[in-house]
């Protein structure tokens, strides 16, 4: 019946209406103006100019532009694991249900609730060689922001303990939907706790770690508020990440057609990485709890 | 002995854990009510002494007051999430529960978009604000956040697929649109879960479900005979409409009544009760004697 086809269609579409809005006016057409404008040089003020691919060649040959992307690499490599295990052993512990869970849950996930601009200027501030509290802490001078060679895992470090809790909280939603018998059997068999958790917990876990997994990986490409408030990409760009790289060609050298190649790089990148990602993880075999 | 061991042990780790979160935000707080001359002195581990209220005083009344920011915070976090709440809730329905063309293709743009990185459409947003006029406004903050998250409905349509299809049917079926029975999903799934900290608006929505205002649209619609006796009246109107005469009925529900069975083991009655009453049908016990033994057989279940 065609009349109700359409009825159907009119209803699901009206019902999107708003947020297509939103999604097509500040999400999708900006990267196809970022597509156009990367084929352009323009500084905001004079007119754009066309210069074709020139744009995608300056970046690439930028050796900034290799540096932000091994700094970011590195970022990711040292962030996403340490903050999914992290998360993980936290759920597992909240998920004993002991006295006063709700209250360490509350806790852990102060940090993903603050703003990370804010937690930054404060790490900033506990993280100072000569006023801060760390160093007071351990009772000698290390220059923690200040060094090339630290200052990346410590951005790293303040990042996981934002994260932690938001991981543990998912992590939490997915033991919840393991249902009880399965362990129970696990337990009858005569199985130890290690081989329950490796042998049916872990495995029945992974559409959660792959959610962690994806959407940690796509934020911590990105990452932007933490560096920019703890080392603004230095010392030395040794924290340069891209994001850092094209807030800085787009409003501090007003370069807008180089930010937005480098834009569509990452772009890309990312694109590549989560479908990578996806694919790995479809291979192996998936379980349906339900 | 092993067990008391695991809990000292989560205890410890737990404990350790909270302490590493808790210690920046607690040494902002001392830090809040030094001195400045104590600040640039001592350590910053070191206590407040004296406590001063005077950074308080700065911040509330003083020249670095934040009253205003707040205010205009409040109020852009109220708009937003209300915006996004709605529109969120809406495309996650259509998401989740309707079938149209285009639905899929539609999503997978959405959650596309995740791979966004906010930095790289820094400067086509900038120009499209400028461009509305609202650079430097109260709207030019709120309006690109009103239309709902790609993050919010796609975790609010994995929540509407979690909801028995059944569920919501129902109450499409009591007369409602689309619109209500999305409203009516996003209360089921905030009070679903079992362990809700929020029993007593649970309780709420079940003893209005259960009161006449709740039965009336079912009663009035003429779909089952309403349970609870208030509703009555609308259900026999509707029947009466079509031509039907339901006194028989509603004389036979006149007569004595008695609270329905409440507790744990209601279901466990309903099944004890059902093998006699299947002698019944089948005629191999009369109906007296039949339903006094399912009667007995409902009792020792449920109170046993």
């Amino acid at each position: 019946m065609p009349s109700t086809r359409r009825n159907r269609a009119l209803t699901g579409y009206a019902f999107l209406a708003p947020s297509l809005i939103g999604v097509l006016g500040f999400l999708l057409v900006p990267v196809v103006v970022v597509l156009g404008m990367s084929l352009y040089r323009w500084d905001l003020v004079s007119p754009a100019r066309w210069v074709g691919p020139a744009n995608y060649t300056d970046v690439l040959t930028d050796p900034a532009f290799g540096r932000s992307l091994l700094v970011t690499a590195f970022f990711v490599v040292l962030v996403l694991p340490l903050q999914v295990a992290f998360g993980l052993l936290a759920a597992v512990l909240l998920d004993r249900r002991l006295p006063g869970a709700t209250w360490f849950r509350a806790v852990f996930v102060l940090p993903w609730i603050s703003a990370p601009l804010a937690l930054g200027v404060v790490w900033k501030w506990l993280l100072d060689p000569s006023d801060g509290a760390v160093n007071a802490l351990l009772g000698q001078r290390v220059e923690w922001l200040t060094s090339p060679a630290l200052a990346l895992p410590a951005v790293a470090v303040v990042t996981i303990w934002t994260n932690v809790g938001y991981v543990a909280l998912f992590f939490l939603a997915g033991l919840a939907g393991i249902p009880a018998h399965y362990l129970e059997a696990a337990r009858i068999d005569g199985a130890s706790a290690g081989q329950t958790f490796r042998r049916i917990t872990l495995p029945l876990l992974r559409p959660t770690t792959f959610f962690v997994l994806a959407t940690g990986l796509i934020s911590t490409f990105q990452v932007f508020d933490t560096v920019s408030a703890m080392t603004r990409g230095g010392p030395d760009g040794s924290t340069d990440v891209v994001a850092s790289l094209i807030y800085r060609e787009a409003f501090t050298s007003f370069r807008m057609g180089r930010a937005a190649a480098t834009s569509v790089a990452l772009l890309l990148l990312l694109v590549t990485v989560t479908v990578g990602q996806q694919w790995y993880f479809r291979r192996r075999t998936t379980y349906e709890v339900s | 002995m092993s067990r008391r061991i695991a809990d000292l042990v989560t205890y410890l780790l737990l404990g350790a854990g909270a302490a590493v979160i808790l210690a920046p935000y607690l040494l902002s707080i001392q830090t809040s009510v030094k001195t400045p001359a104590q600040f640039a002195a001592a350590s910053p581990l070191a206590l407040p002494a004296p406590i001063t209220p005077q950074a308080y005083a700065e911040l509330t009344v003083g020249g670095h007051t934040l009253i205003p920011p707040l205010v205009i915070t409040v109020q852009v976090v109220i708009l937003v999430v209300l915006g996004q709440l709605t529109n969120s809730v809406l495309a996650a329905y259509a998401f989740a529960r309707l079938d149209f063309p285009g639905r899929d293709l539609v999503f997978w743009l959405y959650l596309a978009t995740l791979m966004v990185p906010v930095v790289a459409t820094l400067v086509p947003r900038f120009v499209l604000v400028s461009e509305l006029g609202l650079r430097d406004t109260f709207w030019g903050i709120v309006l690109p956040a009103l239309f709902g998250s790609p993050y919010a409905i796609f975790l609010l349509r994995e929540f509407f697929r979690g909801i028995p299809g059944e569920l919501l049917d129902a109450v499409r079926i009591d007369g409602a649109g689309h619109l209500r029975a999305a409203a009516r999903g996003a209360a089921v799934a905030a009070v679903a879960s079992a362990k809700t900290p929020h029993r007593a608006a649970t309780e709420k929505v079940l003893a209005w479900i259960g009161s006449a205002e709740g039965v009336r649209p079912i009663a009035a619609g003429g779909f089952a005979f309403p349970g609870v006796t208030a509703a009555e009246p609308d259900f026999a109107a509707y029947w009466q409409k079509q031509g039907v005469d339901l006194k028989p009925f509603l004389d036979a529900a006149k007569g004595t009544t008695f609270p329905a069975p409440v507790g744990p083991r209601v279901s466990a009655g309903a099944t004890a009760a059902e093998p006699a009453l299947h002698q019944v049908f089948l005629g191999r016990v009369g109906v007296a004697p039949g339903l006094r033994k399912a009667q007995d057989a409902a009792n020792q279940a449920i109170t046993s």
